[in-house]
């Protein structure tokens, strides 16, 4: 099967961010709208709800490297969240503790990554981690 | 500068198409949404590719393009009050809620007849229910929707969300009309409520009048009543729409079909207390509030008490609603005996357990609605 360049996913990716998908619980596009290179992007994940997450948004900054999606993106949080994946201090995504990053395959996306940690965020064990006000940033 | 036709989804899987300027602010297009929807302005947060929008941003600075989405969610709410106990759906269970908050009672009160068919709740059951699927989960059920149709019941907890859903669903107010214009619920509905029986073949046109229909379906008015009861933390919310009933006259009467009360306990007498309007932080007392039994016989120690504010919003709503004041006209005039003629009998028994001070026991009987053991309870509490 032919692999899908980077671009003609990235684009796919980008179309599929400015229509919405699903209920808006994750959301993401280009940081600027002019990047050619589609290396910058903006992500937003609305907290699950029966969490301390609930109605929080919480702000995302993904990385495309070249060789996007051969190796996986790099997420950072810019909100401040408490979530054991995610480094204290400077809000990046440790890969190798999220599942989907740590076992990347190429047809995962943006979307899947947002999703993912979503899913964290609900998860028994980390809905009731105590977290910073809302509204800091890393 | 041109025109965009962009897509709102909001949270609740409403959808929204709005057309703006590209020089348009963020806040001009949450304007733009509120008009199409009840969540305020303020209150809304939107989110297009990832970022959260700045009401001082332009349309343009985000490049937001036509037919693309964008998603509103709501900011937080108070946390729902807990969702009362599905009363409607299991007559027998009488909730006890906490005491609403009381403050010294005016002496002006009337009473409505807390008769209501109840065509949408279980007491009545022959109806079909659009919503019962919506409802179910931790809602209360029935309870909840007791809650909403009827002023009467609104200290069912209601779901917020789940409220404004149903508002919004165009069947809602089609099955409200369609339900109006069949003239057996009509009937079933007059023959179950006296007040409604006694007012003849007028109430028959007052129900499949235009205006009642609007007014019954117009979503911003129900939406302001699910924000009166959420005002009132959901608690003593019955007994503070029966008051508003008898406020507004005929309003309690045109309402009252949506009640929740079964007919059994078509006989109860709504406490209608008007308190003044800082009923804030006083002392809690215990109140009769028949809608909350709904359908449960006997005296309820529960909530009562109208936060009276909202009565009067209410008041001034039904005449700002110009069918208010037309329907209003139609019903009997409020019998308004003085409370020491209307309450002789149960003063006298105040008298004869040892409650001496007259003016005390009949704020407490006028804030119980005329329930002896209600307006002890009060008296002990020394709320009154």
């Amino acid at each position: 099967m032919a692999k899908i360049p980077r671009n003609f996913k990235l684009m796919e990716e980008l179309e599929k961010g400015e229509k919405g998908i699903g209920d808006g619980t994750c959301s993401y596009g280009l940081k600027d709208g002019d990047d050619m290179l589609m290396t910058n992007w903006n992500g937003t994940i609305l907290g699950p709800g029966h969490s301390v997450h609930e109605n929080r948004i919480y702000s995302l900054h993904l990385y495309c490297g070249d060789h996007y999606p051969d190796v996986p993106p790099t997420v950072s949080f810019t909100s401040r969240i408490n979530l054991p994946c995610v480094n204290q201090n400077t809000g990046l995504v440790d890969s190798s503790r999220l599942a989907c990053l740590s076992n990347w395959k190429r047809n995962y996306g943006l979307e899947t990554v947002l999703t993912e940690l979503r899913r964290e965020m609900a998860l028994p064990q980390n809905r009731k981690l105590p977290q910073p006000p809302e509204g800091t940033f890393y | 500068m041109s025109e965009v036709t962009v897509n709102v989804k909001a949270s609740n899987d409403q959808k929204y198409v709005i057309t703006l300027m590209t020089t348009d602010t963020v806040q001009d297009f949450k304007d733009k949404i509120a008009e199409k929807c009840d969540t305020a302005a303020d209150r809304m947060r939107l989110i297009y590719s990832g970022r959260v929008l700045k009401d001082q941003d332009t349309i343009e600075s985000y490049k937001i393009a036509e037919g693309h989405t964008v998603h509103m969610v709501r900011s937080a709410v108070a946390a729902a009050s807990s969702a009362a106990p599905a009363a409607a759906a299991a007559p027998a269970a009488a909730p006890v809620t906490p005491a609403a908050p009381i403050t010294p009672a005016s002496t002006a009160a009337t009473t409505t007849p807390a008769a209501a068919a109840d065509p949408f709740g279980t007491g009545a059951g022959a109806l079909p229910n659009p919503w019962a699927n919506m409802m179910g989960g931790g809602m209360g059920g029935m309870g909840g929707f007791g809650g909403m149709g009827g002023m009467g019941g609104m200290g069912g907890g209601m779901d917020p969300n789940m409220m404004n859903q149903m508002m919004q669903d165009p069947n809602f107010a089609q099955y409200m009309s369609t339900m109006l214009q069949n003239p057996q619920v009509l009937e079933s509905m007059i023959s179950m409520n006296p007040q409604l029986a006694a007012m003849g073949p007028e109430v028959r046109q007052m129900l499949q009048s235009p205006q009642f229909q609007q007014m019954i379906s117009n979503p911003e008015m129900l939406r302001q009543v699910a924000q009166m009861s959420q005002q009132m933390g959901g608690m003593g919310g019955m007994g503070g729409m029966g008051g508003m009933g008898g406020y507004g006259g005929g309003a309690g009467n045109m309402y009252n079909p949506w009640g929740a009360a079964v007919p059994a306990a078509a006989a109860a007498t709504t406490p209608a207390t008007t308190t003044p309007p800082t009923s804030g932080a006083t002392p809690a007392a215990p109140a009769f509030n028949p809608f909350a039994a709904l359908g449960g016989a006997g005296a309820n120690p529960g909530a009562a008490g109208a936060p009276n504010p909202m009565a009067q919003y209410w008041a001034q709503q039904m005449a700002a609603m110009g069918a208010g004041a037309g329907i209003g006209a139609a019903a009997p005039v409020q019998p308004q005996e003085p409370p020491e003629v209307r309450f002789q009998v149960q003063l006298q028994q105040l008298n004869e357990m040892g409650f001496w001070d007259a003016a005390k026991n009949i704020r407490a009987l006028l804030a119980a609605g005329g329930n002896v053991h209600a307006a002890i309870e009060m008296l002990f509490s020394g709320s009154i």
